[in-house]
């Protein structure tokens, strides 16, 4: 069905784009409940590298990941323009509430479904599903996140395991 | 027809939203009505065009302030629905349309009325309705029906034992009166016949009782309560029917011999009138019989005199009487709360902010700006912003509880039906019913207090013959007390019975292989046995206690409230039951602890003792960890930092602290840096993303903002095995 999607031409609209390591990456804007700074960060102990632990949201508890170690990139020390982008995402039961550590900030883009195109297969071995497309822009390549996909809830419930 | 009942539903709500000197509202409501006219003059039914015309000239006077009783509107409305209802079912309708013409007509007579009503309703107006299952929208709108109506006879249940208690009290007839006026409108509505008269039925009784036309006694309540078990049977029948998706929704069962029980009640009821103030003070010895009844006499002279000051004045009563009996007659008077249902996921949203609003306050006035700032004013301002807030924060923990009167009074009937079958005199009193306790305790607590009540009334209390023989009187007595001391909630459950029979309880013991010999047990030590799995003492196994299961479940579910449980008990004179609860299950008291850098909750409740251990009482076992000698126990002792993976600030037990831990009788040494003080936090769940991480059962905001996590001793303990 998500392919159908995709074809569809469904991913046209806007995205907050977001750098990492070099790369810039996009989240559509509908997904995204807010922008706050980077603030203290309770560990959560037996949990895996990538999940840096809860924060507190305005009296919510919520959990916080880190971007770069979910994608299995060199992980850098935090400076003040490292953001929390705060996403609503699809659990088990309802939705939750998350937050990801990015390295900055872009901008928020329009991007037109003709500009996105289908990710290239890099063969059986990398698991590309929680890529929506890539977006040609005249800055360069904008690779659009399917957050859903990037953070499934099993995994994160699961992560007791990997402790 | 459905032109009309479309006009009427329009008119319906524009005369029970109306408000008195809304004069445009009133016209739109004549024009409404005129419309209405229109359709309803072709029937062949006169009745209903009457009533319209009636209407009509109701709203106009009220135009013009000759009038002013917009309930009255509201009720005719109310009938002429119930006419449209009659005819459209074809039916008899059964209000009294003589005198509601009379009213809607400002007392003029109306003569012209056909006086039997038989013949109206005779009118086939529409066809009988095709066979088949409900459309969506129409299942839906029954089950709403349904659920609310269980709801509404919950709640008629909780009412009719109020009025055993005040059968006078109008007030209370009237809160029965209504849920039943509901049900009857929604079920002809939806056409459930059945269930409409019989609804319907019952109302004329309450509707005469309301009147003052006889007083309720315990049978009619009785029957009425029959009626309700009824109802819920049908209403129960057409849930299920919806499920299975069965045409018929009512079911078969036969309503005529409830209705003529009823209708056998109301036709054989008294004309008594309600008891009066002269009554009362009869009742309470102030007054004689006769002198009353010469007081009575004056006042037929001079009917616009209060009975009381006529009593007063001719000196048969003194005025402290009076005032005493006006005040027992006030007393049926309830107060009927106005509530709100509010979804809890805004309530729990209300709380969170709340809480970070005294984090923020705090912050603010600990800011170096603000405190050295010289201006009174800013000063006061602070001062006023704390106290607001906290106590909006009370406020919004506070919205969580409910008073425990709805669990106490759940358990008159309980306690009414246990004494029938059991052929005991049971008076059943209740104490502190508005106390306040947290919504989901009050859930949890239902069944153990259920529990204690029967064993309360069943082994408890004596047959009357055997409490006569005692000289004691010969009904019974069950006592309900709620109460707050400090932060727990105490309910006692405290009959005047026989008592715990302390030495079959230590005979069943021995011979339960608990206790080797009965030597040095306190009293209280004795009474817990029955608390423990499979103890009964009760020779008798009745239907209803004495199989010897329930008081550990009692035990286990009080504990794991959070609370615990005492007995007292002395023979011959009765037990009482206390039960400590928190009074909330959304705050728990902890040490915060810290270890490196993180700070940790542990629960005080798990908390034994806390110590700097000699080096020479830390030992390491091979294969088995570490461990350390505790007031001569030697203790498995567990490494937060280790388990948890943080940088700790000590490598060595004797440099940092140790906790000593319980939990289920395990005992634990917990190894961390420092003890930072005691906090009352709220418990936040981490959510389903770290439902399964060991060992941390919660998060609680600090007094910083930063989030501490709260130890969770079950997973300790797994974790310490592992």
């Amino acid at each position: 069905m998500d392919q159908a999607i995709k074809a569809a031409g469904n991913r046209e609209g806007k995205y907050l784009t977001f750098s990492m390591a070099g790369e810039e990456y996009g989240i559509g804007i509908l997904k995204i409940k807010e922008i706050i700074g980077l603030m203290p960060i309770t560990s959560v102990p037996r949990t895996p590298a990538f999940v840096k632990g809860v924060v507190n949201l305005r009296g919510k508890v919520i959990p916080v990941i880190d971007l770069r170690l979910r994608f299995g990139l060199v992980s850098v020390d935090y400076t003040e323009r490292t953001c929390i982008i705060v996403v609503e995402i699809q659990g088990a039961s309802g939705t939750i509430i998350i937050g990801i550590v990015v390295d900055s900030v872009s901008e928020v883009l329009n991007i037109k479904a003709e500009d996105i195109e289908d990710t290239p297969a890099f063969g059986t071995r990398l698991n590309t599903d929680y890529i929506l497309g890539m977006a040609k822009m005249q800055g360069g390549v904008k690779i659009l996140l399917d957050i859903d996909r990037v953070l499934t809830a099993e995994e994160l419930v699961l992560i007791d395991k990997a402790a | 027809m459905q032109e009309i009942t479309q006009h009427l539903d329009r008119i319906a709500l524009k005369a029970v939203t109306l408000e008195s000197g809304d004069i445009p509202a009133m016209g739109e409501l004549l024009n409404a009505l005129d419309e209405l006219a229109k359709p309803v003059n072709t029937l062949s039914n006169p009745l209903p065009g009457m009533i319209v015309h009636g209407l009509h000239g109701f709203v106009e006077r009220l135009i013009l302030n000759e009038e002013n009783d917009l309930e009255f509107l509201g009720k005719s409305v109310g009938e002429l629905q119930e006419v449209f209802r009659a005819i459209q079912v074809d039916e008899n309708y059964m209000g009294d349309h003589l005198d509601l013409l009379r009213r809607l007509d400002g007392g003029k007579a109306a003569e012209e009325v056909p006086e039997d009503s038989q013949t109206i309703g005779t009118w086939q107006t529409r066809p009988p309705k095709e066979e088949g299952f409900l459309s969506d929208e129409d299942a839906m709108i029954m089950r709403d029906f349904a659920m609310e109506a269980i709801e509404n006879l919950d709640k008629i249940e909780l009412d009719l034992m109020d009025l055993a208690q005040n059968p006078d009290s109008t007030d209370i007839i009237n809160d029965i009166f209504r849920p039943f006026h509901t049900i009857k409108g929604v079920s002809g509505f939806l056409n459930l016949t059945r269930i409409n008269r019989l609804s319907h039925c019952t109302e004329n009784l309450l509707d005469s009782a309301r009147k003052g036309e006889f007083t309720l006694t315990e049978d009619h309540t009785d029957i009425i309560l029959e009626a309700v078990d009824v109802l819920k049977e049908m209403i129960r029948h057409i849930q299920n029917a919806l499920v299975a998706k069965d045409p018929n929704l009512e079911g078969s069962m036969a309503i005529e011999p409830m209705l003529a029980k009823i209708e056998a009640v109301i036709a054989g009821a008294t004309s008594a009138g309600p008891p009066r103030l002269g009554d009362i003070l009869v009742d309470s010895g102030y007054i004689s019989k006769e002198n009353l009844q010469k007081g009575l006499e004056i006042q037929k002279q001079n009917p616009s005199e209060k009975i009381g000051k006529i009593l007063v004045e001719e000196k048969l009563v003194q005025p402290r009487q009076v005032a005493a009996a006006l005040d027992t007659q006030r007393k049926a008077a309830k107060a009927v709360d106005l509530q709100v249902k509010v979804d809890t996921v805004k309530l729990d949203n209300l709380i969170d902010l709340t809480g970070e609003l005294v984090i923020t306050q705090s912050m603010l006035r600990q800011n170096e700006v603000i405190c050295s700032s010289k201006d009174p004013r800013l000063y006061q301002n602070i001062n006023q912003l704390s106290k607001i807030v906290s106590d909006l924060q009370k406020t919004a923990m506070f919205m969580r509880m409910i008073p425990i009167k709805n669990t106490f009074q759940k358990m008159v009937r309980l306690v009414r039906d246990l004494a029938r079958s059991s052929g005991k005199k049971v008076d059943l009193e209740m104490q502190g019913e508005d106390t306040e306790i947290d919504r989901n305790v009050v859930e949890e607590i239902y069944e153990p207090l259920v529990h204690m009540v029967r064993n309360a009334v069943d082994h408890g209390l004596e047959t009357p013959a055997e409490r006569l023989a005692a000289g004691k009187s010969e009904t019974g007595k069950v006592i309900l007390r709620a109460y707050h001391k400090g932060s727990s909630i105490m309910i006692e459950i405290r009959d005047d019975g026989r008592g715990l029979n302390k030495e079959r309880i230590l005979e069943k013991a021995l011979a339960a292989n608990l206790i080797h010999s009965a030597t040095g047990l306190t009293n209280e030590q004795i009474f817990d046995f029955i608390f423990h799995p499979g103890f009964s003492t009760a020779s008798q196994v009745t239907d209803v206690s004495g199989r010897g299961v329930g008081m550990d479940v009692v035990k286990k579910r009080i504990e794991k409230l959070k609370g615990h449980v005492a007995i007292s008990s002395e023979p011959g004179k009765g037990t009482v039951f206390s039960i400590a609860l928190p009074l909330t299950l959304a705050i728990i008291e902890g040490m915060v602890v810290r270890v490196g850098e993180e700070r940790y909750i542990l629960p005080t409740l798990a908390i034994v003792e806390s110590v700097r251990p000699e080096q020479s009482n830390c030992f390491t076992v091979a294969g088995k960890g570490e461990m350390i000698k505790f007031r001569g126990e030697l203790l498995p002792m567990m490494r937060l930092s280790g388990t948890f993976a943080v940088a700790g600030q000590y490598q060595n037990p004797w440099e940092g602290l140790v906790v000593a831990v319980e939990h289920k009788g395990r005992k634990l040494g917990l190894f961390l840096d420092e003890l930072l003080g005691k906090e009352e936090v709220v418990i936040k769940g981490l959510g389903e993303t770290f439902s399964k991480v060991k060992g941390i059962s919660g998060g609680a905001i600090l007094g910083d903002g930063r989030i501490g996590l709260i130890l969770d001793m079950e997973g300790l303990f797994e974790l310490a095995e592992e």
